[in-house]
């Protein structure tokens, strides 16, 4: 696994020739860092972000054929970072992230060329106020994105969550996908604003969005196996969280912070 | 042995009654079939049994081995040995039926389970319930069809080795074989475990790989007529009106109670 690891304004990393990169140090505390990322062939990477609360500026770039996986890690309080994705013609990105504590984030995707596409999941134990503003921009015909939002409340922990999917005229035959979820374990207030903004009508769009607990049915059928209600709540919580991954590591992240925070 | 007993039970949900005045005993080794029409409340009846708190208990008892459990949790009333399953089993997103069943195994042996005994049972049953291996890896009920969820409910009954077993139409969805696979191992638990089962179903093609002792009509929340396989065959030629319009005397069954709307 190719990996960067961001400290503070300082990057390490441990990379094949598939990937290429650069760093912009920030030159004042108004100034933000920026490190910009070229996936040249088939390849895997791992991004931690966890060691820096400075703002950061990432820049992704996927060339054409060119299918990519990242796993994203996020975990230091008050990140400020912002994504650029560019993915080209048949090429293809999926981004599984995990983040904890209070995040402030933007990212901006735009799918340049023919046959690009993203899945996007997002895996997200919230324990201060999270932000997420997401853009995806269908800028050619059949391109496809997936976006996937899991996100747990907990302690003081409130999310702001807002996609929004451009289709513009003329984009035929995209596909576009968006499910936000929020598990409240708190009274805090949560919001979801899902946008589709589509102008073509040869296209394939879904969102779903749901803030809530999960269903007593669900509660009602692992107890009536014999665990009790807390451990059910977990096991449910766990699942929320680890659906779609299959990332080893990431996976025992996230099951060592819901233990921690659900003894 | 173990005994179950509800004895004039009455549940109510938003105001409505669903049961009225029930009353039943199952024991070990016995197998009771409860049929009826459709939202005459054979499922909430399982689930009041089991202790899902949607609905509201305004009298009456439901005893174990003597103990009152109406006060006990879910999970409380599954550790005492009883079981579950259920019509529509949930689907659970990202937990695998791996850790899936060896959390609630784990569960309930304590610091007697092993893992290794564990794996070769659920292997063995999983083989015996003609189910695809690979289902251990997917996640619980999640894309399953009909007949691999209730194999998946009769695989957990297996595991958790229940004395006291709930089936709540445990047939519908199955094709012809499954529904075979399904009854020959509730049947072969049953001989094997002596458990007490309670069946709830529409068809008789199930009671004829399950063969119940005892046979009860259900009507408005209670039971209208008890007797044994002889009754299915009575439905089964002229339907439930019949016995919600007039009280029959078939072989050697007993007539409790006629609903109330005679």
């Amino acid at each position: 696994m190719n990996k960067i690891k961001v400290v503070e304004e300082t990057v390490e990393s441990k990379l094949s020739k598939k990937i290429s990169f650069t760093v912009k140090e920030a030159k004042s505390e108004l100034e933000i860092s920026e490190l910009t990322i070229q996936i040249v062939k088939d390849s895997d990477l791992e991004l931690d972000f966890s060691c820096t609360s400075k703002k950061w500026k990432i820049n992704v770039e996927v060339l054409s054929d060119v299918h990519s996986q990242f796993y994203v890690y996020q975990k230091a309080e008050n990140s400020k970072i912002q994504y650029n994705l560019k993915i080209h013609s048949n090429a293809s990105l999926q981004l599984f992230k995990f983040q904890m504590n209070a995040n402030k984030e933007m990212m901006e995707v735009r799918l340049l060329g023919e046959g690009a596409s993203i899945d996007y999941f997002l895996k997200d134990i919230a324990f201060d106020k999270e932000t997420m503003d997401y853009y995806i921009f269908h800028d050619a015909p059949r391109t496809s994105s997936n976006i996937k939002n899991n996100v747990v409340t907990t302690q003081k922990g409130r999310a702001v969550l807002q996609v929004s999917t451009f289709i513009p005229k003329g984009m035929k035959e995209c596909i576009a996908n968006q499910t936000n979820r929020i598990i409240n374990n708190n009274e805090m207030k949560n919001e979801i604003r899902p946008n589709l903004y589509i102008e073509e009508y040869d296209v394939t769009a879904n969102h779903s969005a749901l803030i809530g607990r999960f269903r007593e049915e669900e509660l009602f059928y692992l107890e009536s196996r014999g665990i009790d209600e807390q451990q059910a709540s977990r096991l449910l919580l766990e699942g929320f969280l680890l659906s779609d991954v299959t990332n080893k590591k990431m996976r025992k992240e996230i099951l060592k912070s819901t233990k921690k925070e659900w003894r | 042995m173990h005994t179950l007993e509800i004895k004039d039970l009455t549940v109510t949900i938003d105001g409505k009654e669903i049961l009225s005045h029930f009353s039943l005993t199952i024991k070990s080794g016995e197998i009771h079939a409860i049929m009826g029409p459709n939202g005459t409340g054979k499922s909430t009846l399982t689930k009041v049994i089991m202790g899902n708190d949607s609905y509201h208990i305004e009298s009456g008892e439901i005893r174990y081995d003597g103990e009152d459990i109406r006060k006990l949790s879910v999970s409380e009333r599954a550790n005492l040995g009883i079981f579950l399953g259920m019509q529509s089993p949930i689907a659970i997103e990202g937990v695998s039926n791996a850790d899936f069943l060896r959390t609630i195994v784990s569960t309930k042996e304590k610091e007697n389970f092993k893992l290794f005994p564990f794996i070769k049972e659920l292997d063995k049953t999983i083989e015996q319930l003609n189910m695809d291996p690979d289902m251990i890896h997917r996640d619980v009920n999640q894309g399953f069809s009909g007949g691999e969820r209730k194999k998946s409910e009769i695989l957990q009954m297996y595991l958790l080795k229940p004395d006291m077993v709930l089936l709540d139409e445990i047939d519908s969805g199955l094709d012809v074989d499954s529904l075979k696979i399904v009854g020959e191992n509730v049947t072969a638990y049953q001989k094997q475990s002596k458990c007490g089962v309670l069946l709830i179903t529409h068809y008789r093609r199930l009671l004829e790989y399950i063969k119940p002792k005892f046979v009860h009509i259900m009507m408005n929340g209670r039971i209208v007529q008890s007797g044994g396989m002889e009754l299915v065959d009575y439905i089964e030629k002229n339907g439930y009106e019949k016995i919600e319009k007039k009280q029959v005397g078939i072989g050697t069954c007993i007539v409790k109670e006629i609903a109330r709307h005679e």
